[in-house]
């Protein structure tokens, strides 16, 4: 059966084989319809968002165009490359029976900031769909990759410098696959989701209350406040002395109070609530980015239309 | 069933299929533009409360600034007719005239020390420039989302779908060129 045409074979094949044959070209149109309608519509959403300034950015789903930034504290550190980064993504395979099987992989979930000119935006990216520009594949021969050349580590132990990676076996001689992507801090960053600004108002104090702390605090130096209001000198603060300190201590708290309302704001960005709006993280530039989702809308359509195509010339063939 | 009516079938679902998409999205788009318009709402109506507080302070001192004041006020009612009325046509004129007379007004408060120095005039001085930016923040958001349906409509085969479900234009909100001109400081003290 070897060397015959593909319709005799088709002609020639028992039921089952014939009906798994259809089941699986069913399923590839399927998926590439899916895909292809996906994408289209994806890359529709991103050229139809406007692009919003994070200062003034409104409540809810926007599109936010600047650099990735890393958050202060902690910083995230990529597991393979030990690389200082703002998001990663890694996946470790090793070779069984000459295919790649995954042993290990793990996204970071780990929050970063993305900055605009006007302001800076905590991202939590949990659950985007993330396009990163950075991408290395390296390969080796354990579970760890071990062949990382490192440049010296800063005071906590973060890498300081690029990381080179150097495959100690060639491709198909390793055991093991190494992938690793990134966004590193100073990378052009395009995200679309939903944009909330956190108002920690409530774990302020109000004005009255830090007016009343201030007192608090003067009172326990009881000689530096007899000093500043007990201005006839009688050793006690009267009613008009002790309405002046109140008047004092009520324009500091004012001051402070709006001080705390000038740095009150937190922008984050997340996945929307709404499961049809896509959640984007991207190193890519906004045109760029759309056209890569064109041209797999495009490949869906092409797998789509082989698959279908394939499935209507097997069944006039076999089944009607 | 030959092979040309199945193909014709999976044609028929591709462009169905297709059309609700394109259906779908303007009709995002739409109410894309119509939430811009809502989101610069909030913040004109914002500044509207704070501006007469602005002026009241002011008043204090400037006795002898009465039509700067008056032009402020004036162009805040403007504005707000227009706020009230959704009229983007109108907003844009009656928006730089406003800021135009705001621009006059913060020039104006240089020679007043005194009233530079009053804390709720610094207050409502912050507050107000910080909202200004914010709106011409909006500003540009709306612009860009009524731009992108605007040109939707007109892109085949979204013009198809829309002139079928008559989708309209969104009309963009254009400030003068008055508007973006700098406060002539030393006009004002002459």
């Amino acid at each position: 059966m070897g060397g015959a045409p593909l319709s005799v074979q088709i002609r020639q094949a028992d039921e089952v084989e014939l009906w798994l044959m259809l089941g699986v070209l069913v399923l590839v149109a399927v998926i590439g319809f899916y895909l292809g309608f996906r994408r289209l519509w994806l890359a529709r959403v991103i050229e139809d968002a406007p692009t919003a300034r994070i200062r003034s950015a409104p409540q809810g789903y926007v599109e936010l165009v600047g650099e990735a930034k890393a958050m202060a504290g902690e910083p995230i550190v990529a597991p393979l490359s030990k690389t200082s980064c703002c998001w990663y993504r890694y996946s470790i395979e090793s070779k069984r029976g000459g295919e790649w099987r995954t042993v290990r992989k793990q996204t970071s979930d780990g929050l970063f900031l993305v900055a605009d000119e006007t302001g800076e935006c905590v991202v939590d990216p949990d659950g985007a769909e993330v396009t990163p520009g950075t991408k290395r594949v390296w390969y080796g021969d354990g579970d760890e990759p071990i062949t990382v050349v490192m440049p010296p580590r800063g005071a906590e132990g973060v890498q300081l410098g690029p990381v080179v990676m150097r495959s100690s076996g060639a491709m198909f001689t390793s055991t093991h696959r190494y992938t690793e992507e990134l966004i590193v801090p100073g990378d052009p960053l395009y995200a679309l989701g939903e944009f909330k600004t956190l108002d920690d108002i409530d774990h302020h104090q109000s004005r009255s209350e830090m007016t009343a702390a201030i007192l608090r605090e003067w009172k326990r130096e009881r000689r530096r406040l007899m000093d500043r209001f007990d201005h006839n000198r009688d050793g006690v603060l009267d009613a008009s002395e002790w309405e002046g300190a109140r008047l004092l201590a009520a324009q500091e708290a004012a001051r402070d109070h709006a001080e705390q309302l000038a740095h009150q704001h937190v922008h984050t960005l997340r996945r929307p609530q709404a499961k049809d709006r896509p959640f984007l993280l991207s190193t890519l530039p906004q045109f760029r980015l759309v056209r890569r989702y064109r041209w797999e809308a495009f490949g869906g359509f092409v797998l789509f239309l082989a698959a279908g195509g394939l499935l209507t010339w097997i069944s006039t063939l076999r089944l009607w | 069933m030959g092979m040309g009516a199945i193909a014709t079938i999976a044609v028929i679902v591709i462009v169905l299929v297709y059309g609700v998409m394109i259906y779908n999205n303007l009709v995002t788009l739409k109410h894309g533009v119509t939430k811009a318009w809502s989101n610069i709402d909030v913040l004109l109506k914002q500044r509207h409360d704070e501006l007469p507080k602005l002026v009241e302070t002011c008043k204090q001192y400037m006795q002898y600034e009465q039509e700067t004041l008056e032009r402020v006020m004036k162009a805040r009612a403007a504005v707000a007719s227009a706020r009230e009325k959704g009229d983007v046509g109108a907003l844009g004129p009656a928006e730089s005239e406003l800021r135009i007379g705001l621009g006059n007004l913060f020039a104006v408060a240089e020679a007043y020390p005194q009233l530079k120095a009053n804390e709720t005039f610094q207050h409502l001085q912050t507050r107000i420039s910080g909202l200004e930016n914010s709106i011409a923040d909006r500003r540009e958001f709306y612009n860009e989302a009524a731009n992108n349906n605007n040109v939707r409509i007109e892109q085949f085969p979204d013009i198809v779908i829309a002139r079928l479900f008559r989708f309209g234009p969104a009309e963009l909100l254009e400030f003068s060129e008055e508007e973006k001109r700098d406060v002539d400081v030393k006009a004002l003290f002459s």
